[in-house]
């Protein structure tokens, strides 16, 4: 499995090149900017912080731009594993980012799936189970980070 | 005022975030190495010539070593490209190793190998110049 997307000729082509790689590298950045940067700011408005801020300039904005950054994120992030998918997978720091990753993905399943955010954008209110998940994305997104971060050290 | 504690308490956590990532930035420069001149030979297992840097794992009296090598371009730029290095060759490895003694790993300047030398940071080569 591993081998086979090390095998691909995208990844091929990525691990010799002298332009994509870098660039890719780059989406990966623009993407954790545009997610992590977003999802802060949406978290801290849901934690009662940062009323300057309409709950639905949360909803129809900051959402929405956490969920283009993810998606790049995402797809660069693939491209990136690739590469060396072999040596990524047996790294402890990635695995560690992996199961952040998906616990603040199922996190984020979870306020989509139970429309918790529906009161938030009418009235404002914020329900106790959704400050919680408001309290792990603002901790899970940037562990994911520093997580990342370490791949190339460890 | 509610907004100033906040932006306070931001850099603080930033500031808390760059202290834990501190170590990761030594990786891409050399700072996870140490400064004295290390010179390892050995059989090669393996060679990899790609991003993000290249490597090349060889075996010395048994236990294998990590020799990490440029990124791609300034490696080949040293002439080091696919042909010159095969498994079972013996290549000389000139850098400088891990800071963690218990890690088989060190960042090569130079490499010889089938009678060739190859500065992969001709820049940082004179401690093995005399």
């Amino acid at each position: 499995m591993l081998e086979a997307i090390e095998a691909l000729p995208l990844a091929a082509f990525l691990r010799r090149s002298f332009l994509a790689y870098p660039l890719v590298n780059a989406a990966h950045v623009f993407g954790i900017a545009f997610l992590v940067g977003a999802i802060v700011l949406a978290d801290l408005r849901l934690l009662g912080r940062l009323r300057a801020l309409p709950p639905e300039a949360v909803t129809r904005v900051l959402v929405p731009t956490a969920a283009l950054g993810l998606a790049v994120a995402l797809a660069s992030g693939g491209l990136l594993f690739s590469v060396q998918a072999m040596d990524y997978a047996a790294n402890p720091a990635f695995l560690a980012k992996l199961a952040l990753v998906a616990l603040a993905l199922a996190n984020l399943a979870w306020v989509h799936a139970t429309g918790a955010l529906s009161p938030f954008r009418t009235t404002g209110s914020v329900s106790p189970a959704l400050r919680r998940a408001a309290w792990v994305s603002l901790t899970a997104w940037p562990l994911v980070v520093i997580a990342g971060r370490f791949i190339g050290y460890l | 005022m509610r907004h100033s504690t906040l932006a306070r308490r931001t850099l603080l956590a930033a500031g808390l975030a760059g202290l834990v990532a501190a170590p990761a930035l030594a990786h891409h420069g050399w700072v996870w190495t140490t400064d004295e001149p290390f010179v390892l030979e050995g059989e090669i297992q393996t060679v990899y010539l790609g991003n993000p840097h290249g490597r090349v794992d060889i075996v010395v009296d048994g236990d294998v070593w990590v020799v990490e090598l440029a990124p791609p371009r300034a490696t080949a730029r040293s002439g080091f490209v696919d042909g010159v290095a095969e498994q079972g060759d013996q290549l000389t490895a000139y850098g400088f190793r891990s800071n963690d003694a218990s890690e088989r790993r060190m960042k090569a300047v130079r490499v010889e190998v089938n009678g060739n030398t190859y500065d992969v940071y001709p820049r940082r080569t004179q401690l093995f110049d005399s």
